[in-house]
């Protein structure tokens, strides 16, 4: 087995870009976690994939979907609604978005080391003033406004490190994705967002600054760190002979166990003052309840019970 | 009752315990409460460790592993009744961010979850070798625990990782 350096500076001989054409965040997702345990990171380096989605909010691994988004603004618009493998907080995305997921190795998983190189290729090719956070976050100044939220996973000694990117995006439709109603009425230790104070993005400072210049860029820099770079597109994301098992990781990332399922326990004070502790998205226990709502034992808790 | 007055009832009850229950060679060891529990763990190369009493093994992160994850914000937890291969993902911790997958040191049935840890996952930072703990299960083959590394073995191996 080779060893890399755990050194953030070393460099590596190869390494692969995949570019996704899917706009489905289900199927990007499931492509992703493909990658993360299927990608020959000995024959084939590190991979750097990038992709972009319709409009979608995306929670965290150990995150309340009710509190951190607004389900029925997203359901009458349109809106995708996903958790993810990874952790960190929420975050609101569409076709002005670019992700970019790099996969390492464990020992060279480093988050601070993959921002500074989006930063600074983007500033220098744009003369933007983009600076990383210690908190993993990219602001674009002045006034910090974040344009960037990193997440990772580490598993079986590999990691990736995931984060999004606003070329653009509508800041009323991104705010209203991301307004619960139900603060106060969901308790839960749940891992929280930590709202920005102010969300930027890039073409705020460039007006004609297009998504696809900013891939290239970063791939660009990206790939000046490795002796020889594969890149691939990928038209089809889900083709089951040349990923196998993707569907599998696809269809659980649809599903309500997981989306919904994966809720971290908690209890909600519903209108008519009955209090219902919901564990693995089932209603298992009622209280302050009359005897006809005791029927809400064992069900699927659902938004329609939080709204009057 | 006062705490130390109790901790001395329970030894003298456990040691008079092991005297009824020796054969007639063997001397007399008095528990002590002071007497460090580190000679109990096995570690895995993930950095998992697990304490075995009778059947029952429990299951937690190693010194190492917390340090290097940071303050964890959540712990997921396998459901009690869960059957777990060794080597399987039992579940997650979140720090920072970022979710780690934690492995199961052993085979067995998940008996018992630390709803502690869950309400407060800080505690698994603080007190890794005792409140910290993860899970227990009852052990299906408790050979497995002979692949496992004492401390001694465990330390020389974060050694050896560290040169890398």
């Amino acid at each position: 087995m080779r060893f890399l350096s755990s050194s953030c500076n070393a460099l590596a001989r190869v390494a692969t870009v995949y570019l996704s054409r899917s706009t489905c965040i289900f199927e990007n997702l499931a492509f992703e976690e493909w990658l993360f345990r299927n990608h020959d990171l000995a024959a084939k380096g590190e991979a750097l994939l990038v992709w972009s989605n319709r409009p979608t909010v995306v929670i965290g691994r150990h995150q309340n979907p009710w509190i951190e988004a607004n389900v029925p603004y997203l359901q009458e618009h349109g809106i995708a609604l996903v958790r993810r493998h990874s952790g960190g907080g929420t975050v609101y995305h569409d076709l002005d978005n670019v992700n970019f997921s790099f996969l390492t190795e464990h020992a060279r998983h480093c988050r601070p080391r993959n921002l500074r190189l989006i930063a600074a290729a983007l500033n220098k090719e744009f003369g933007f003033n983009l600076t990383p956070t210690k908190r993993d976050d990219i602001l674009l100044q002045p006034n910090d406004r974040k344009v960037s939220g990193t997440a990772a996973r580490i598993a079986r000694n590999r990691a990736y490190h995931h984060l999004t990117l606003l070329v653009n995006v509508d800041l009323r439709t991104l705010s209203a994705s991301l307004r619960s109603s139900y603060l106060d009425k969901i308790e839960t230790n749940a891992t929280r967002s930590t709202v920005a104070a102010r969300v930027g993005y890039l073409r705020q400072d460039r007006k004609n600054i297009d998504k696809d210049r900013v891939v290239e860029t970063v791939v660009r820099a990206f790939s000046e760190q490795f002796e020889a770079v594969e890149s691939r597109i990928v038209e089809n994301v889900l083709d089951q002979h040349r990923f196998p098992g993707v569907v599998e990781t696809y269809d659980e990332l649809r599903g309500w166990q997981w989306l919904f399922g994966h809720t971290p326990k908690f209890t909600a004070s519903l209108p008519s003052g009955v209090s219902v502790t919901v564990e693995k998205g089932i209603i298992t226990s009622v209280e302050n309840a009359a005897v006809e709502s005791k029927s809400l034992l064992g069900q699927r808790f659902c938004q329609k019970m939080l709204a009057v | 009752m006062q705490a130390a007055a109790a901790c001395r009832t329970l030894s003298r009850t456990l040691v008079l315990a092991a005297r009824n229950s020796r054969p007639s060679h063997t001397t007399v060891r008095s528990l002590s409460f002071a007497q460090p529990l580190s000679s109990q763990r096995l570690y895995t190369e993930k950095h998992e460790w697990v304490s075995v009493n009778g059947k029952i093994g429990t299951v937690g992160i190693s010194q190492h592993a917390q340090e290097a994850l940071g303050d964890i914000v959540y712990a997921e937890l396998p459901e009690v009744g869960a059957k777990l291969q060794k080597d399987d993902s039992a579940g997650a911790l979140e720090s920072v961010k970022a979710a780690s997958d934690v492995y199961s040191p052993v085979s067995g049935k998940v008996t018992e979850r630390n709803e502690a840890v869950e309400k407060e996952p800080g505690l698994i930072n603080k007190f890794v070798y005792e409140k910290g703990w993860l899970f227990k299960l009852e052990l299906e083959d408790p050979s497995e625990l002979k692949s496992l590394m004492d401390d001694a073995a465990y330390e020389k191996f974060l050694k050896s990782q560290e040169s890398h």
